[in-house]
């Protein structure tokens, strides 16, 4: 199942290479969107997401092992396999992944629709649907890939079609946005080379196994401390630039911006995550001395990150870059929460990281829907949307009360573990990452006020075409919703299976001075599982 | 007086005189038959290339050459221990015969294209691969060096061979000059090697050990440096590079792609087998030298691309990048326990390096060829302005040996930067690889950019749209579909190849 959800998107992309149709390369062709193409394209990534629904469903989640494992390629030597497998900690993002692109797909060919009802045709769309199912494989393949090497070479791959997607079908300045974005995680991810390299050289005595499950975990924790150090500095540089993490943040804004709205949905909802997920896959439980020595440090670096963000996301007017900046705020608590150590903080940081994908995902997606209309993305040209299309209004509100942390969403839990876990760890970072939560509600509130209600904006007087969400967008838009809704009564749906696996990471004992209070099952209050 | 010449010798060279039957029978038929056909002289190549590749991977049976794939082949000598056989040799024979086929199918198409397919063409390839098997199997240093003047004069004649144009002369004026500079060096050192040593088979001079400080030692210390300075001008590094740009740009560029990629497995093949029959405590020298050109290569080969418009040039300077970083694998033979257990490891990443590099400079120059066309030949980024639209197939192709060189995972430059990445760090050489990855990271930039300007939208893209014709010829099709699957699918088997290597890499005497 593991290697179907890989395939899956790369034959289907092979199969829109091939299918039989005319490209299109000029906006104003007159050309309608080609609605094979796109079936394809969907069903290759369907078949993704119900292979990983059907590995989901035999995964055990008492268990922190590595499990179902698969060969791809028959093993032909020991250092570099091409075996997969999925662990507490990568399944839950596996699932986002594959549940994710699908409602891309299918979003991206109801924006074309929009569009092409305004005389503007989709330009090259055979090369748009491979880039995106490229996309697909080689992101499903860094979560599922059980080898570093195999690891890395999905981790790159995948800057490829993501450069495509951008400079091809970005916005006006996609250029220099594209170059950027590449160039900067390229960059990164040549530290994470040159630490897994020497981290295989640093236990060479034990073999040249690259094999993340067995001999990684064991042997890594005998390095000398100053070995672990450099290691550690390696790998974190690589993830804290995907994250993007405070200092390293400054090509988020452009990518977002230039990028098309699939592009978007996909960059925050799943490529942002991969700079988390190596910290919880790799930097955490490899080399757990040197996390635990330089833990206040991150934790100040997520901390900046959650205030800084909030900040700068509070002066924007541009509705992507808003939102982009939003997510560095975001991106700052989960980082903060991992480095705080605590079970309560890993956990919410993990929760965390499936919460921003699915409601910065639909952030993206509802900013696509109103851009396509009216062309525009300047905050001073909005103003009563609310009254235009009261649908719209309702979405964005719950997707933005969502981000604020209300509860009852999905928001709130994962903060709320992050900011308590973080508490327990230090009482001062804990404090000033609090303030973030209320710049944060100032800033999507005030997001919310000035584009829906008040007078009706410039572009919202004068838009050409029904600002109403059509049928396919408001359908698109409810996976989303009955997530945010489901996560926020019921965190456990993620956490419970992969609690065994984050475990395994946490290296903070809670100060057992006061008594945290207990969220559900989630929270394991003593310091062992609880298996029921 | 024993019979001198014996069967069992051609035998154990059976490729080289397969390639030489071919050449010698090309030039015969053009003087005996009146009408002889061009396509006859292409049929002609091929099959002496073919037959080569399947000797040399299957072997004779029945008699002492053995093939890659059957068993270990400890060889033999041939010609009184002129020739030496073995399984590291035929690993390097069977890549230039590769290198060769896969050439001669572009050379086909793309000199037809041009009207400048003469049956020469073909007599010259076939010297070409004989002398550069000669090169590698060499046993005598003499032997070794007719092989390198055989492999190198057609290159000199097929650099100009677009006479009508003055950069086409120049390249091969200046690669003749340069090139023989270069060896007549090596052949004085060759000269102080005899001198110092009484003898220019390999196998006899490296027995004969001698104090540091005599005269015999340093007779013997400076005339390998000459020779290894020889074969550096062909393998093209920084401070020997400076006819690259020119010579690669000027000749036509299926040519370039056989100097790039032959010269090169040749020479480096040739280099890492004489290194061994070198005094051990000469190396400890050497290093130094090698690692002071790999690291004026690595910067050099980087930089220089950054403000190039001309295609071939981004490629021909990156060569050198590409250059230094195969010679960092010369640096394991002094005597010290970790250099010896990690030789054959970098006898196999050096293979691997090798072959990637070559297939992926094979593929780059090669589509440059074909884009190519009309009286303006130098092809710039302007050119490659959509790309991606008029002729998709030259685009993906270019964009696969772009992101190839760039070390773009899972194409199989990565794979080989890797294997180089692991050796060097297990030796202990932190600030070469350090240096490694730093300048390749820089030269990701031009490598992407050549994606980019490929795939991107520009607004003045229609303005150079005459020049682009589409790919065509089956022979072409075939050779870069085959180059292109080759360079996406060989990083899944690097290991085995690595491995497989190594077996013969334990036999390079």
């Amino acid at each position: 199942m593991l290697t179907l959800s890989i395939l899956a998107p790369l034959v289907a992309a092979i199969l829109v290479w091939i299918f039989p149709s005319r490209n299109n390369y000029r906006e104003d062709s007159g050309h309608k969107p080609n609605g094979w193409l796109m079936n394809v394209a969907l069903i290759g990534s369907l078949i993704a997401m119900v292979a990983s629904l059907l590995a989901a469903s035999s995964f055990n989640g008492q268990s922190a092992e590595f499990q179902l494992h698969e060969v791809w390629f028959p093993a032909e030597g020991k250092a570099i396999n091409w075996i997969f497998s999925v662990d507490g900690i990568s399944i839950g993002l596996y699932l986002l992944t594959t549940i994710l692109f699908p409602i891309g797909i299918y979003y991206s060919y109801a924006s074309f629709l929009v569009n092409a009802k305004q005389g503007i045709s989709p330009r090259r769309e055979k090369l748009f649907w491979i880039s995106l199912l490229f996309l697909e494989a080689s992101v499903i393949g860094v979560f599922l890939a059980q080898n570093l090497i195999t690891f890395y070479v999905f981790w790159e791959i995948m800057l490829v079609p993501m450069a495509l997607l951008i400079g091809i079908w970005g916005g006006s300045d996609r250029k220099y946005a594209t170059i950027k974005f590449f160039i900067y995680t390229f960059a990164g991810s040549v530290f994470l080379l040159v630490g897994m390299i020497a981290l295989i050289y640093a236990q060479w005595s034990n073999g040249t196994n690259f094999d993340i499950g067995f001999a990684l975990y064991q042997n890594a924790a005998q390095l000398p401390s100053h070995i672990q150090r450099y290691l550690f500095w390696a790998f974190i540089l690589s993830f804290l630039i995907k994250i993007p993490a405070f200092p390293f943040h400054t090509w988020l804004p452009h990518a977002h911006t230039q990028a098309p709205t699939v592009g978007s949905i996909i960059l925050a909802g799943v490529l942002l995550k991969l700079g988390t997920y190596g910290i919880l896959r790799f930097s955490i439980p490899l080399f757990p001395e040197a996390a635990n020595a330089y833990s206040e440090l991150f934790m100040w670096v997520g901390a900046v990150a959650i205030v800084y963000g909030a900040w700068l996301a509070w002066s924007q007017d541009d509705l992507k870059k808003l939102i982009a900046y939003s997510s560095v705020s975001h991106m700052g608590y989960i980082v903060m929460g991992m480095f705080a150590g605590t079970a309560n903080a890993i956990a919410g940081s993990y929760l965390q990281m499936i919460n921003h994908g699915i409601t910065t995902g639909l952030l993206f997606m509802l900013v696509g829907v109103v851009y396509d209309r009216v062309h525009t993305r300047d905050i001073a040209k909005f103003g009563g949307l609310a009254q235009k299309s009261p649908v719209f209004a309702t979405i964005f509100l719950i997707a933005t009360l969502s981000s604020v942390g209300l509860p009852g969403t999905n928001g709130f839990v994962g903060e709320f573990l992050i900011l308590l876990g973080t508490f327990e760890a230090n009482m001062l970072i804990g404090a000033i990452a609090v303030t973030g939560v209320i710049f944060g509600a100032v800033y999507m509130l005030q997001l919310y006020k000035a584009v829906f209600f008040g007078e009706p904006g410039e572009a919202i007087a004068h838009a050409k075409v029904s600002l109403h969400m059509n049928s396919r967008e408001i359908l698109l838009t409810v996976p989303f919703l009955v997530l945010i809704f489901w996560l926020g009564f019921k965190p456990d749906l993620v956490l419970s299976p992969v609690r065994a696996s984050l475990e395994k990471i946490q290296f903070r004992e809670i100060d057992r001075s006061f008594v945290a209070p207990k969220i559900g099952k989630a929270v394991p209050v003593e310091g062992h599982a609880e298996h029921h | 007086m024993e019979n001198i010449f014996k069967f069992q010798d051609l035998i154990l060279s059976a490729p080289q005189m397969i390639l030489i039957s071919g050449a010698l029978l090309i030039l015969l038929l053009q003087v005996i038959l009146p009408g002889f056909r061009k396509l006859l002289a292409f049929y002609i190549t091929l099959i002496s290339l073919f037959a080569s590749l399947y000797f040399v991977t299957f072997g004779i049976p029945g008699t002492a050459f053995y093939g890659l794939l059957s068993g270990n082949p400890e060889g033999g000598t041939a010609f009184q221990g002129n020739l030496r056989l073995n399984g590291y040799i035929q690993h390097y024979s069977f890549l230039i015969l590769l290198a060769l086929t896969i050439i001669l199918f572009f050379i086909k198409r793309v000199f037809a294209e041009q009207k400048l397919e003469l049956a020469e063409v073909y007599q010259f390839l076939l010297y070409i691969g004989a002398g550069s098997i000669f090169t590698v199997s060499a046993n005598d240093l003499m032997t070794m060096y007719i092989g390198l003047e055989l492999s190198s004069l057609p290159f000199f004649i097929l650099a100009a061979w677009d006479r009508g144009r003055a950069t086409a002369t120049e390249a091969a004026v200046k690669y003749f000059f340069l090139s023989t500079i270069g060896i007549a060096f090596m052949l004085l050192g060759i000269a102080l090697v005899y001198g110092g040593s009484g003898s220019t088979m390999l196998s006899e001079v490296f027995p004969v050990v001698f104090a540091e400080d005599s005269f015999s030692y340093k007779l013997l210390a400076a005339g390998w440096f000459l020779i290894i300075g020889g074969f550096l001008v062909k393998i093209a590094v920084v401070p020997f590079h400076g006819w690259v740009a020119d010579v690669y740009d000027g000749a036509p560029s299926v040519i370039t792609a056989a100097m790039a990629s032959i010269v090169k497995i040749s020479a480096v093949g040739a280099v890492f087998r004489i290194l061994q029959f070198m005094q051990p405590d000469m190396h400890m020298i050497l290093n130094t030298g090698i690692i002071i050109f790999a690291v004026a290569s690595m910067v050099y080969g980087n930089m220089a691309p950054l403000n190039q418009n001309n295609l071939k040039r981004v490629f021909a300077y990156s060569s050198i990048a590409h250059a230094g970083y195969i010679i960092t694998m010369f640096m394991f033979f002094p005597e010290s326990f970790k250099a010896i257990s990690l030789r054959t490891e970098a006898s196999s990443a050096l293979y691997f390096y090798i072959l990637t590099y070559a297939l992926t400079t094979i593929l780059a120059f090669a589509t440059i060829a074909y884009l190519e066309n009309g009286e303006e030949r130098g092809l710039t980024f302007d050119h490659l302005k959509g790309l991606s639209k008029k002729n998709p197939f030259a685009a993906f192709l270019l964009s696969v040996s772009a992101l190839s060189f760039a070390g773009i995972p899972p194409l199989a430059g990565f794979f080989g930067k890797l294997f180089l990445l692991k050796v060097l760090l297990s030796a202990g050489y932190y600030y070469l690889a350090v240096v490694m990855i730093v300048t390749s990271l820089v030269g990701v930039y031009f490598y992407i950019r050549i994606v980019f300007y490929a795939y991107w939208d520009f607004e003045d893209e229609n303005a150079t749209s005459g020049m682009l014709p589409p790919f065509r010829g089956i022979f072409a099709w075939s050779a870069a579909i085959v180059t292109a699957v080759l360079v996406l699918g060989l990083g899944f088997y690097s290991e085995s190849i690595f491995n497989f290597a190594r077996v013969a890499s334990e036999l390079i005497q």
